[in-house]
């Protein structure tokens, strides 16, 4: 990545750049005005019984979710890098692909399926059968790339083969597993639609229910706050987890490959029926059940015209989100791609505030923004796309940075020598170079912005519904088969990304070792869900 | 010095293709150190691979001292072998401190003897020259530093033979050079049998006692340095070892070969009934002076390089061959000059 620090960068560039920080920055800010004006009420609020049930409800969800990913995701990762099992490739992609899959579809697929299911542990199997990929994939790239001569070594000094798994590769893949259970943390915790679906009474449903129900909006507004202080914390975790696997790199790294293992026939049944079952239970379950809702619900149910109009709602909100988020993003990207000078990390770093920020979170901090300052958008359209531009900025700003970075500014200043004016040089050089991957960034915030429920059930304008709110509507009076297009149509928007993805990482992993790591450490487009 | 250590005999190992090792046949004296030198793709690794028990041999036996490791209806797995291992990048484990990676074949607290565990890591530590560093991570060490571990890490569990796969490659040449000679006198030393896998003939010849030449998966001779660099078994093996002049000979007799140079003595003087063709030198063994005024000499100075502690001077033969002779220092000579080229010691008929 070449920077330049020697020029200061243009005064409408840091301007642009700063006044998007301070806007992005603007609904959590409000929120803890809005705590710390209501004072003793606030204090009343947090020290109640309910707000601590919330803290463990939500802590022991996140526990048992992060110990599901861990069980899914272990076995099959090292199934799929380390031994000879058949289908490998088939079985990497299915590994891959319930990231497709946003986990209130699929909780609404199960209960579709299993009306009974409630409360805590359905919730946590559920979540952890979509969010495993988080932790799979990392972890198999580690062991497929992971020093083989590190294996042999301890072979050497005397360990059976059990005893180097235990005593170097689990050791050695930690890290990356533990990055990858902290985005599982995270997205747990900022999960709404799973948890009301299964009536868990965790924090984003909490906080919903008071905003809604009660008009209690100090408590809502306390917990609010609490969700993000946790949520921050992971968002700060799971940084230092990628730091420290990152560091973890000893040697050249001209290693031996690693080991591959050759299954005994009985070994390989039991690796084939363990890959199925995981891929039955996270994809064809899910699929199965809607597909059933779909085929067997009676025609009259489905109406085409409220698809169309949901469809529309998503496509202009999210659109709008998209474009918002492009116009916040593009100042802080570029600078961040080209000056290095400590003022414009932190720049960058305010910009990211909105990553892993809960949408229920950015939901109610946006009504209290709107009914204070400017009743007159509260619930609009353009309040929506805010919120979204906010929400899924960070992935238009790294694709951003990642684009502009990968442009040597040496062209520029070549164009600026060959008589062009400073604009002139910019855009043909730079600008035409890395507008794919600008463009990209914005796709991909386009396609995260239509699978939100929280935020989007919370500034909606009156009667406008998306893909996701008609799905949430339906499923909440258990109208499963009027639900059933919804929830394809939902599975198709949130595949795109992954199906990019899945793309970029098979042109990576052929061609070096290290690919793996750009990979998971400096994603432009890291595939997050609804 | 009698007792062999490590015996390889008749090795054949392969990845399923056609074998890469094929036939080889190499031994170890205790205590010493064997250097198998060849160029890359040779097998040369596979061999030491094999040695450490990481692949399958496809026949042919090892014996570590009397233990037949490999052999007919023996396979030891790599943690029953007692050999220690050392890698070109080291393969530290970089979750453990560099005191826990020394420690890693050792038992937890005490050893068998009864000593604590910690007492051998802090030996070790001091044997390779990095006491006091056990509790850095090694990641905080240099790439030199990281070997020393490796090596400390494998001389811990008192391996009979010791492995170095190609250990010092990864260095800058400074430092390959003293960090190699301070390893062979370490493990001399302690009296540790070491078996050097490199490419750097240079590096093969200096530190080793006995110097193995693999070519194409066989050990084509196996001798102490002077003697394979010296009387090498074949051109191939002259060729790899350092640079050669070959000159035509012109006739024979009584160990004793005309050529363009002059006479030049044979070694081995005894000489078999078929007229050998050639004969090898060394360019050291070449020794150019300016002809005397009015010679016109035996040759003409074709180019001259320069290295510092030595040059290398070519020169064109009346015949059109152009031989190569190394001269300490500067030569004083300069291209177009006519020269005299003398030979010193014996020649190798190949």
């Amino acid at each position: 990545m070449t920077r330049t620090t020697a020029r200061r960068p243009p005064l409408l560039l840091v301007g642009a750049a700063v006044v998007a920080v301070v806007v992005m920055a603007l609904p959590l800010a409000y929120l803890v005005v809005r705590v710390l004006d209501s004072g003793p009420e606030a204090w009343a609020a947090l020290w109640r019984l309910r707000t601590l049930e919330t803290t463990l409800t939500s802590a022991v969800l996140v526990l048992l979710v992060m110990a599901g990913a861990l069980i899914l995701a272990a076995p099959t990762a090292w199934l799929l890098s380390r031994t000879d099992v058949p289908l490998r490739g088939l079985f990497f992609v299915l590994m891959a692909l319930p990231l497709a899959v946003p986990s209130y579809v699929a909780a609404y697929a199960w209960v579709a399926l299993i009306p009974s299911l409630t409360g805590i542990v359905p919730a946590a199997i559920v979540m952890s059968l979509c969010t495993f990929p988080y932790v799979a994939l990392p972890l198999s790239a580690l062991l497929r790339r992971m020093d083989g001569g590190q294996e042999e070594a301890a072979r050497s000094l005397g360990l059976t083969p059990a005893a180097v798994l235990r005593r170097v590769v689990a050791p050695n893949a930690w890290p990356a597993a533990a990055a990858g259970l902290l985005l599982v943390a995270l997205y747990t915790l900022a999960e709404f639609g799973t948890v009301s679906i299964f009536r868990v009474d965790a924090f984003t449903r909490v906080i919903f229910a008071s905003y809604r129900a009660s008009f209690d909006r100090t408590a809502a507004a306390v917990l609010a706050l609490l969700l993000v202080v946790l949520a921050l914390a992971l968002v700060v975790a799971e940084a230092r987890a990628r730091g420290r696997a990152a560091r973890w790199r000893v040697g050249s790294g001209s290693g031996r490959p690693a080991p591959v293992l050759a299954l005994t026939p009985r070994a390989r049944g039991f690796a084939l029926a363990w890959l199925i079952g995981v891929a039955v239970l996270s994809l064809a379950v899910p699929i199965g059940s809607i597909l059933h809702q779909l085929l067997s619900s009676q025609r009259r149910e489905f109406d085409a015209a409220d698809f169309l109009g949901a469809l529309a709602g998503s496509v202009s909100s999210s659109s709008l989100g998209a474009a918002m988020a492009l116009v916040l993003a593009i100042p802080v990207g570029v600078l961040a791609a080209r000056y290095t000078a400590r003022w414009v990390r932190i720049l960058e770093g305010g910009a990211f505030i909105g990553h892993g920020l809960p949408g229920v979170v950015i939901g109610l901090a946006l009504v209290f923004l709107t009914l204070m300052l400017l009743p007159a958008a509260y619930q609009t359209l353009a309040a929506l796309a805010f919120a979204y531009a906010v929400l899924f900025a960070p992935k238009a700003i790294g694709a951003t940075r990642t684009s502009v970075a990968s442009v040597p500014p040496g062209m520029e200043s070549v164009a600026r020598s060959l008589g062009r004016g400073p604009i002139s040089a910019w855009w043909t050089t730079t600008g035409r170079l890395a507008w794919p991957g600008v463009a990209a960034g914005a796709l991909l915030v386009l396609l995260t912005a239509m699978k939100e429920l929280p935020a989007t059930l919370m500034l909606r304008p009156t009667g406008f519904d998306t893909l996701a709110t008609r799905l949430w509507s339906r499923t909440e009076v258990e109208a499963f088969g009027a639900a059933a297009p919804y929830a394809l149509a939902l599975i198709v928007v949130a595949a795109i990304p992954a199906w990019l993805l899945s793309r970029w990482l098979g042109h990576h992993a052929s061609t070096t070792e290290t690919a793996d790591e750009v990979e998971w450490q400096s994603s432009p487009v890291s595939v997050e869900k609804s | 010095m009698t007792a062999s250590a490590l015996a390889v005999s008749d090795l054949v190992v392969g990845y399923g293709g056609p074998p890469v090792v094929r036939q080889a046949s190499c031994t170890a004296a205790a205590g010493a150190m064997l250097a198998v030198v060849g160029a890359s793709g040779s097998g040369k690794t596979t061999l030491l691979r094999a040695i450490a028990g990481f692949i399958p041999v496809t026949s042919g036996t090892i014996l570590i001292g009397d233990r037949m490791v490999d052999g007919p209806g023996v396979v030891t797995p790599p943690e029953r072998r007692n050999v220690g291992i050392v890698t070109q990048d080291g393969s530290l484990f970089p979750h453990l401190t560099v005191a826990r990676n020394v420690g890693f074949g050792l038992p937890r607290r005490t050893l068998p003897d009864g000593t604590p565990t910690s007492d051998r890591v802090d030996e070790l530590l001091h044997l390779v020259g990095l006491s006091g560093l056990g509790d850095r991570s090694p990641h905080e060490l240099s790439g030199g530093q990281q070997q020393r571990v490796a090596l400390a890490r494998a001389l811990a569990p008192r391996p009979d033979v010791v492995l170095l796969d190609e250990p010092f490659s990864a260095l800058d040449a400074g430092l390959r050079i003293e960090l190699g000679t301070e390893v062979r006198d370490l493990l001399r030393s302690a009296g540790t049998t070491t078996v050097l896998v490199t490419h750097d003939q240079d590096e093969a010849l200096s530190l080793a006692d006995s110097v193995a030449v693999m070519i194409e998966g066989q050990i084509a001779q196996q001798g102490a340095p002077e003697e394979v660099y010296a009387r090498p078994s074949s051109l191939e093996v002259a060729d790899f070892l350092g640079e050669v002049v070959v000159l035509p000979v012109l006739s024979l007799a009584g160990g004793v070969a005309t050529t363009v140079l002059g006479d030049i003595a044979l070694d081995p003087t005894e000489v078999s009934s078929d007229v050998p063709h050639r004969v090898a030198l060394r360019p050291e063994q070449l020794v150019v002076m300016p002809a005397p005024q009015g010679d016109q000499g035996t040759g003409v100075v074709e180019a001259v390089v320069y290295h510092g502690h030595d040059s290398m001077i070519e020169v064109r033969l009346p015949d059109g061959a152009v031989v190569r002779a190394r001269a300490l220092g500067s030569a004083e000579l300069t291209p177009g000059d006519p020269v005299r080229v003398a030979v010193t010691g014996a020649g190798q008929r190949v």
